[in-house]
């Protein structure tokens, strides 16, 4: 019946809370992962991919029929040194459903990884897409999250830490097509040794999106003389019953900071993990309610 | 050649200030002329070759017309901003010139009646007998009055119009025109290499402050007219000195170019200011090249305000050089309905130690779109570099647009870089607030927008923060485009 | 015995601007040394130099802590000998918890000073952490907050205070302590600051404006500083006549 092998092992104590089919409408391999309407999970559904040689191409889709909820964690960290992957992502919520997406990237530093992730949310959804990026040698990431409904919820937080010779690079847009949607993009970066980091973040407020509150913060912390930072933060507002805002900033650890630190005794390796930990700590807060998303996130780091 | 008239025209008005009881048809005040017949449009090598003679330039200047023209055949048109497939360059006129005399006048009386009656009805000479300490005009692509206050003579200020400037001083202008902003820079500073035509040259030597502005007022008149002026500062070592450019134009049925070029070269421990208010014609392609190298522990201040225009790209470059060089952008972009507004600064960090702030706000109204495009560098020489940056955006209706682009690339990790960026409607409880209070709708409206620019408005001069507020009151009033 | 601290003609510069220009002064274990003078004078600058702070160079003269030179020592490793410095405008760190601040710091001096001994653990050390808290009348939940951020002025003097009692330092070094702080709360703190001169002899340098201070924490020297030097010095009298004759006297 339904015998094929998934490229991912899931963990979830009650499998048929949900429903997992594979499609075969693309020719790309694809999947998708159904919450039934009405469906309340409260345990977090654990999706892990499995080790590989060969290059890796697949789609996972995802939906949230109405009024369900669900903490769904794509972990990329289980030792995967596949060489190439791609990937997409396809996010639909369905009216008054409410998904908590947590992707942990810690891939081989040999992989090379595009990813595309773009999310419909309906009406009274919400969707917060936290992405987690410790891995890849190269990574190129488009992430979309769109409103499709009146009073919609989106939120993505992406949090990256590139280090010796490699290459991230993120694009997040979230585009208020609907009355009343509201949401931020926080952007946050570790750059070290000869990386490059790249942060692209655009709000875009339709004519249509009236009423939508629309922000986005990008912070790099830039931490040795070879890197390139570049931070682009965007805003496209094409109505004015709006609130919209960005922020970005670059800068190293601040000597004052440093020097604080010293006066109590901790010297300047141990000072510094300690400021470059504090530095994702906010954002990692934020999903502390979700216990086992937070145990992996802190593994990973 | 001054008639009883109008010299009495002059004294009638009291010297209140200067632009009091301007309304837009002051701007959109036309001149015909007649000499405007005898010039062809369109651009060709001996259009450049006739340009040079009429000027009687030396060799080295025409040898540059020629590289630069060559150079705007091979451009592509730039691919971003906004549309400007509507530019046809043969339906242009790039030069005519209003009067017959080179190098201006010395005074008021001798400016030819035509062009006194323009300047009257702004009252623009009133201000020399106030503030300011020089005042230059330029009027159809010729530089027409300019004259001099004799302390700045004594000092060794220069502050003449360009085509004298290459007479005169040509060894100065040599050393540095085209050198801050070169020809094969873009298209329309290649444009701008080949038909430049007046302009101001001003050049302030060692450790000379000059505490009154000096300004440049100009207007494009006669339909298709292009603008290609180019205006060359060099201040020297420990120099200070302000400089404000304004200008206006009035509107017409088919597209009119300005593509003038501003090159600022700020020595060693200088300082120096460039306002500018720019109000051009509805019908007007405003297509600027500012640009400033800044030396060690100097200052650049740039100044904007940009209204009118149907379309403008302007952004105000600043080249941090030398250790410790310093550059503050403050401006202010008014979207009215048709126009575009795509505005913004360059910001390069190349020595040690060196900062920048920028603070910018703007205003989309009546369907109008205003866009900040930012360009802030650190280059891997630049170390401990700093750079604050923050602009506003006031959306008036639902039917305008603002779009903020900036690109931020940082080469050195020592840098400390912050941007920030608000977009927002007017506040309805600060309106019914005013309102309650017995003030008008549209009035409420213009004070809070004025509320809102005040912070860049109140470091301009005080006679061009009122005009600029008057401005603004007018693009308020007035949302039929 | 060689004195705790010994500041010999110390000369420090910031940029290339002279801001100390030749400054003496003696410290023993247990004695309490006030510093007052007018702003500017350059008590700041000399409670920093003594920690380390790389702005400031010594351009002549010597610090000597407890007989040996310390002036090629990084502020870090000062802290590990026992020298203390309670900010004047303590920073706000986002991100760090004040109790992994502390534990952090804890652990380091306990590297340094008992190398073979096993470092303390998470949970004894939040125990002792909360006990001391007590002691400065905070509530418990203010070591999970983020380093002074949100702290009131008030409150940031007090964690000072606290940080110098969960390190016990042999020289502290107190600046301006005592500024924005209400009674119940300067009471606190130099009950504190008491407990650890008892447990430790330690030798205190207080730089103040005010005498309020000094009614809790009796000075044994009280020295007067202006233009970069110490141009007076005398016992708790010299404090009185400070109060009400004020400095143009000197």
């Amino acid at each position: 019946m339904n015998e094929f092998r998934l490229p991912f092992i899931i963990e979830y104590p009650d499998k048929d809370d949900f429903i997992i089919a594979k499609c075969y409408e693309t020719k790309q391999e694809c999947y998708k992962l159904t919450i039934p309407t009405g469906k309340q999970l409260e345990k977090a559904i654990h999706i892990k991919f499995r080790a590989s040689d060969t290059p890796l191409s697949l789609s996972l889709g995802i939906e949230l029929q109405e009024g369900s909820s669900a903490v769904i964690i794509e972990d990329w960290s289980g030792d995967i040194k596949v060489p190439e992957i791609n990937f997409v992502n396809h996010i639909t919520c369905q009216a008054n459903s409410n998904l908590t997406y947590v992707v942990l990237n810690g891939n081989s530093h040999q992989t090379k990884m595009t990813e595309k992730r773009v999310s419909n949310i309906a009406s009274d959804a919400k969707c917060h897409i936290f992405t987690y990026h410790f891995g890849n040698k190269k990574l190129t990431s488009r992430l979309i999250q769109k409103t499709s409904g009146k009073g919609a919820e989106i939120n993505t937080d992406i949090i990256a830490k590139v280090t010796d010779d490699r290459d991230l690079s993120f694009d997040c847009t979230h585009e208020f097509a609907e009355k009343q949607g509201s949401g931020e993009i926080v952007m946050k970066g570790i750059a070290q040794g000869s990386a490059m980091l790249n942060f692209d973040g655009l709000v875009n407020i339709k004519k249509t999106g009236g009423g939508s509150a629309g922000y986005l913060k990008q912070e790099t912390l830039n931490l040795s003389p070879d890197t390139t930072v570049r931070a682009v933060p965007a805003l496209k507002i094409d109505t004015n019953d709006v609130k919209a805002g960005h922020s970005a900033a670059i800068r190293n650890l601040n000597e004052e900071d440093l020097y604080y630190f010293g006066t109590r005794g901790i010297e300047k390796e141990t000072a510094k993990k300690l400021l470059i930990t504090g530095f994702l700590e906010k954002e990692l807060k934020k999903i502390k309610k979700h216990k086992t998303a937070y145990e992996e996130v802190r593994k990973l780091i | 050649m001054s008639t009883p008239q109008s010299k009495s025209k002059v004294q009638k008005k009291p010297p209140t200030n200067i632009f009091a009881g301007l309304n837009r048809d002051t701007f959109d005040y036309f001149d015909p002329s007649e000499y405007m017949k005898k010039f062809k449009k369109g651009i060709s090598s001996q259009l450049i070759a006739a340009i040079s003679k009429d000027k009687d330039e030396p060799e080295w200047m025409l040898h540059q017309r020629f590289k630069a023209y060559e150079y705007f055949t091979r451009i592509p048109m730039p691919d971003f901003g906004p549309g400007l497939e509507a530019l046809d360059f043969d339906e242009i006129c790039f030069f005519a010139k209003a009067a017959d005399k080179k190098g201006g006048y010395e005074n008021w009386e001798q400016v030819p009646a035509y062009i006194k009656n323009t300047f009257d009805r702004l009252g623009i000479p009133e201000a020399e007998k106030k503030v300011l300490a020089g005042v230059g005009a330029q009027y159809e692509s010729e530089v027409v009055y300019h004259s001099l206050e004799k302390e700045l003579a004594t000092q060794g200020v220069l502050f003449l119009d360009m085509d004298v400037a290459v007479h005169r001083h040509p060894e100065l202008v040599q050393k540095y025109f085209m050198k801050c902003v070169p020809a094969n820079d873009h298209k329309f500073a290649a444009l701008h290499g080949a038909v430049w035509s007046g302009g101001t040259f001003l050049y302030v030597p060692k450790g000379v402050k000059i505490e009154k502005p000096l300004q440049a007022y100009f207007r494009m008149n006669a339909m298709n007219m292009g603008q290609f002026e180019h205006t060359l500062i060099i201040i020297e070592e420990g120099a200070e000195a302000h400089y404000i450019e304004g200008c206006s134009a009035p509107k017409y049925g088919s597209n009119a170019l300005h593509a003038g070029c501003v090159e600022i070269f700020v020595g060693k421990s200088a300082k120096f200011r460039y306002s500018s208010v720019e109000n051009w014609s509805k019908d007007t392609y405003n297509l600027n090249t500012k640009r400033a190298i800044v030396e060690e522990s100097a200052t650049m201040e740039w100044v904007g305000g940009n209204m009118g225009s149907g379309v403008t790209m302007l952004y105000p470059c600043s080249i941090l050089k030398g250790r410790n060089a310093r550059a503050d952008h403050l401006g202010i972009a008014f979207a009215n309905s048709g126009q575009i507004q795509d505005t913004g600064a360059k910001i390069f960090h190349l020595g040690e130690n060196t900062s920048s702030r920028l603070t910018m706000k703007s205003i989309s109204k009546g369907g109008g779109r205003s866009i900040y495009r930012g360009d802030l560098r650190i280059a891997k020489s630049a170390k401990n570099a700093m750079s604050q940056v923050e602009c506003d955006a006031l959306i008036l209706d639902p039917v305008s647009i603002s779009d903020t682009y900036p690109n931020i690339k940082v080469d050195n990790n020592s840098a400390t870089i912050s941007h920030e960026a608000r977009v927002g409607r007017l506040n309805e409880e600060d309106i019914f607030y005013l309102t309650s209070r017995g003030i008008p709708q549209a009035q409420a409206e213009a004070m809070i927008v004025n509320g809102f620019i005040n912070p860049i408005v109140r470091e301009l001069p005080l006679e061009y923060a009122v005009e600029m507020n008057r401005l603004i009151e007018l693009e308020m009033e007035n949302s039929i485009g | 015995m060689s004195a705790l601290l010994e500041l010999k003609n110390l000369h420090v510069a910031i940029n290339s601007k002279a801001v100390l220009k030749g400054v003496n002064l003696v410290i023993n274990e247990g004695e309490v040394h006030t510093l007052m003078g007018p702003n500017g004078s350059g008590k700041s600058t000399l409670s920093n130099t003594i920690m380390g702070h790389p702005k400031y160079r010594v351009t002549k003269g010597d610090i000597l802590y407890q007989g040996k030179s310390i002036l090629k020592m990084e502020p870090y490793q000062r802290a590990l000998i026992g020298i203390f410095l309670a900010f004047q405008y303590p920073k706000e760190i986002a991100g760090v918890t004040l109790e992994e601040f502390l534990l952090a710091a804890y652990r380091a001096k306990q590297a340094y000073n008992e190398p073979t001994k096993p470092p303390v653990l998470v949970f004894r050390f939040k125990k002792m952490l909360h006990e001391i808290m007590k002691e400065f009348k905070m509530p418990e939940d203010f070591s999970e907050r983020f380093l002074n951020q949100g702290f009131s002025g008030g409150e940031k003097k007090k964690a000072e205070a606290l940080q110098m009692a969960v390190l016990e330092p042999i020289l502290a070094v107190l600046d301006e302590t005592d500024s924005g702080l209400d009674v119940d709360a300067l009471k606190t703190i130099t009950v504190n600051i008491d407990k650890v001169m008892r447990k430790k002899n330690t030798g205190v340098l207080l730089v103040t404006h005010y005498q309020r201070i000094l009614k809790h924490l009796k000075p044994d020297f009280v020295h007067v500083m202006k233009d970069g030097r110490i141009i007076k010095s005398g016992g708790p009298k010299l404090a009185h006549e400070l109060e009400e004759k004020g400095y143009e006297q000197l």
